[in-house]
């Protein structure tokens, strides 16, 4: 059942087109590993299927929500973006608890989930200021606010960005169970061995179109890699390449 | 990689080294001139890409320049008649003028320079490629330049319009020159006091509360220097500061100029200005480069402060939506945290005391308009805080509140809330109190006035959202950045919105003050048509507010 269905989803920024009429198909409790160069258009993706940014043309839907309905969107929605979206001048439990009540969460429910996943993800410094964090540690308070809730879809972007191998290790286990769970794990980064290891499908952003869309292993054996990177490596070369001669 | 041409290659190929960039005499001032060119093309860039920010400088301008002028009442016209009609009459009088101008402009600076100090980020760029020198001259011109732009043409209007009246064109030389040296001089000796401020203030590490008692007494200070210029001027008089008045007398006839004092002022400012820009040499050091110059800002908060925010966030719960409630203690914690966002405020305080000076003290209204006054003002203080700017006070947070699932509607209620509840009780209450303790206030008087605050404070808090919502438009600011204190353009805005809407009302309010009694068409009706104006855009901006929240897009 697909939980995130875009159709002709286009985004312009004036003259400059950054998603070209992308039609994507996401299932529910699957993770999918969103991929594409610098400038593809993955963030103007993730920014309209979480509300923030209103697509120019063709439409999406996040768990049955339209997305232009920010409002409402955000009840089923988690999102942490590459830059932590964090208050500075409060500590992560303060920002987590402060997050938990503007989100409606039961306190009772928030009383629990606060504290475990402070735990969990080793923030040794949740009563200290986030504006004294490194980058890991805002990373990690990001997330654990993208998932307090339980949405049914999390957007993560460049998620293990700045974490160490331990948090790393913990993000990926989280998502794992994020999945069991039924939630839909919608993953952009540029760590390919994170995707090729957790994703169910991997979709392929390149200029703003999806180039390809296959689970990790049949897009390796259909350009006969040895790897996702390999894989993504032919494919952005090649289209760059045919765009090149094309002139474009 | 050395491209063997030379050619993008910084290390030349003689094998000699270059010098670095501010190395010796001459490096500074090539590099002085480097960085002073691009800072005043910044700031004249900034001017002219905003036409409000035009708007505003011409606006300023035209008003100082009718002031000077003498459009409204005496001014450098009448002075100029009065010389041509009794020669030597003028003269003192001219004296008297300009040292209570370079008082007041002074002081300006002196605010100016002190709260340059954040400013640091634009500098750093330029500290860590040339020499402190360097940056501090290009200081030094960006100051000179900015009070050249805001006050020059007003000076130079002033001065033709004394030679007219005067009949004596050679007037304006002197006048016009010397004016516009006095502007550079008062923007370059108070900088060392300036940095000295800031040194203060990031070297002890002050908490929050004190930089705000800080900020209090220095809007003190402001307020007496203001409105004690007079004696200011008058102490003064008696020092080498007088001879400005020969300086700038020097070419107008019979004003009996003394051409030693004039040289003397001249001779003796440029030795200022030289020792002022080296004192800011040494003291940008201390400042700029001292280790808590590049710490957090060394905001506190004790449990105490903690503990209020809590009662008041939980007392919330009683009257409003948990979700609208939990908005709204998280708009405290962080104002509480981040005091800059609460910026505006202050000048809207300072107007009151100006109003207060100009219609009351020295003016034709009896105490009677104090409350009114309090109303007014009050209640423009209290929308200038983080309502003025609610999308940018978030901060790096924004993406935050936005996938929430608050909701628009909510979140304008919560800021609304955040800036009513703390701020409304203590401007009507100010409002009654000084009301009642005149004494012999007629009762609907009082009631008038209480209302008026009352619909302010309601306009206030949605009023500044409508117009803050479309602020700041630069998204990559807004989503990597700090929190920023609204815009300049919308506080004017916010201010010319209120202040229309509080016209008739305090026309009102204001026949009682002056006639000591009241005409009930007349106060009622004026406080009636602001209660409507304020009532009816209340709700206009609340759902222009919301609509806009709703539609905001991330571009």
């Amino acid at each position: 059942m697909a939980v995130i269905e875009a159709s002709a989803l286009t985004k312009r920024y004036g003259e400059t087109a950054a998603v070209r009429g992308l039609d994507l198909t996401v299932e529910r409790g699957t993770i999918y590993g969103f991929l594409g160069p610098n400038g593809a258009g993955k963030t103007s993706t993730m920014r309209m299927l979480t509300g923030l940014t209103r697509p120019t043309d063709g439409s999406a839907t996040v768990d049955g929500v339209d997305v232009r309905d920010r409002d409402e969107l955000g009840g089923h929605i988690g999102y942490a973006p590459d830059e932590p979206p964090l208050y500075e001048k409060l500590t992560a439990r303060e920002q987590l608890t402060a997050v938990a009540d503007v989100r409606g969460l039961d306190p009772e429910i928030k009383a629990e989930r606060v504290p475990a996943l402070i735990d969990r993800f080793e923030l040794d410094a949740a009563d200290d200021r986030i504006e004294t964090y490194s980058k890991g540690m805002k990373q990690k308070t990001s997330v654990v606010q993208a998932v307090l809730h339980r949405p049914a879809v999390v957007f993560l972007d460049e998620p293990t960005g700045g974490l160490d191998p331990n948090a790393a290790r913990t993000l990926k286990q989280l998502l794992v169970e994020l999945r069991e769970g039924e939630t839909t794990v919608f993953l952009s980064t540029h760590i390919l061995p994170v995707v090729e290891e957790l994703a169910d499908t991997v979709g392929l952003l390149y200029d703003g179109r999806l180039l390809a869309e296959d689970d990790p292993e049949a897009l390796q054996r259909r350009l006969a890699g040895d790897s996702l990177e390999d894989a993504f490596v032919e494919l952005t070369t090649d289209r760059a390449a045919a765009d090149a001669a094309g002139g474009r | 990689m050395s491209t063997g041409d030379g050619a993008g290659d910084p290390t030349p190929t003689d094998g000699s080294t270059e010098p670095p960039l501010g190395g010796g005499p001459t490096g500074v001032c090539r590099s002085a001139a480097v960085v002073t060119r691009v800072t005043v093309v910044q700031l004249l860039r900034k001017q002219r890409s905003s036409p409000l920010l035009v708007a505003v400088v011409v606006g300023f301008n035209c008003f100082v320049g009718a002031m000077l002028v003498g459009l409204a009442g005496d001014g450098t016209y009448q002075l100029g008649q009065s010389l041509a009609a009794s020669p030597g009459s003028v003269g003192e009088r001219v004296r008297q003028a300009v040292l209570a101008g370079v008082v007041l402009v002074s002081v300006m600076q002196l605010l100016g320079a002190a709260s340059d100090g954040k400013a640091k980020h634009r500098r750093v760029a330029f500290l860590t490629a040339t020499s402190t020198a360097a940056v501090v001259v290009a200081l030094l011109v960006r100051r000179s330049v900015g009070a050249l732009v805001l006050f020059g043409p007003a000076v130079l209007a002033a001065a033709v319009a004394f030679a007219v009246g005067a009949g004596a064109p050679t007037s304006a030389l002197s006048l016009g020159v010397g004016g516009l040296w006095l502007l550079v001089v008062t923007a370059v000796v108070t900088l060392p006091f300036g940095l000295v401020a800031n040194w203060v203030v990031v070297g002890y590490d002050l908490s929050s509360n004190a930089r705000a008692s800080l900020g209090v007494v220095v809007l003190g200070l402001f307020y007496l220097a203001l409105f004690g210029r007079e004696l200011v001027a008058g102490v003064l008089g008696v020092t080498p500061v007088a001879w400005a008045g020969d300086l700038l007398l020097l070419t107008v006839p019979g004003a009996g100029a003394a051409l030693p004092q004039a040289a003397g002022f001249a001779v003796g400012s440029l030795a200022f200005v030289a020792v002022a820009g080296a004192a800011c040499v040494e003291l940008a050091g201390l400042t700029w480069f001292s280790d808590p110059a590049f710490g957090d800002e060394g905001d506190d908060e004790d449990d105490e402060t903690t503990r209020t925010v809590e009662t008041f966030g939980a007392s919330l719960h009683r009257v409003c939506a948990p979700r609208t409630a939990a908005l709204v203690a998280l708009t405290w914690r962080r104002t509480r945290r981040t005091p800059k966002v609460l910026f505006y405020v202050y000048p809207s305080a300072l107007i009151g005391l100006v109003m207060a000076e100009q219609l009351v003290l020295h003016g034709p209204f009896s105490m009677a308009m104090y409350p009114a006054i309090v109303g007014f003002t009050g209640a423009t203080a209290i929308g200038s805080g983080f309502t003025l700017n609610p999308l940018g006070t978030e901060g790096d947070a924004l993406p935050t509140v936005l996938t929430s699932g608050a909701g628009s509607e909510r979140f304008v209620r919560a800021k609304a809330l955040a800036a009513a509840v703390p701020g409304g009780p203590l401007v009507v209450g100010a409002t009654t109190g000084i009301g009642v303790a005149l004494g012999g206030l007629p009762p609907v008087v009082l009631v008038a006035t209480l209302a008026y605050a009352l619909a302010m404070v309601a306009l206030a808090v949605l009023f500044s959202q409508a117009l803050g919502v479309h602020y700041p438009p630069d998204h990559e600011e807004l989503m990597g950045g700090s929190v920023k204190v609204p815009d300049k353009s919308a506080s004017f805005l916010y201010t010319v919105g209120m202040t229309a809407v509080a016209l008739p009302g305090f026309a009102g309010l204001g026949q009682y003050a002056l006639a000591g009694t009241f005409e009930p068409v007349v106060l009622l009706g004026g406080v009636g048509v602001s209660l409507v104006l304020a009532g009816g855009l209340a709700a206009l901006s609340y759902r222009h507010a919301t609509r806009k929240l709703a539609g905001y897009s991330v571009e």
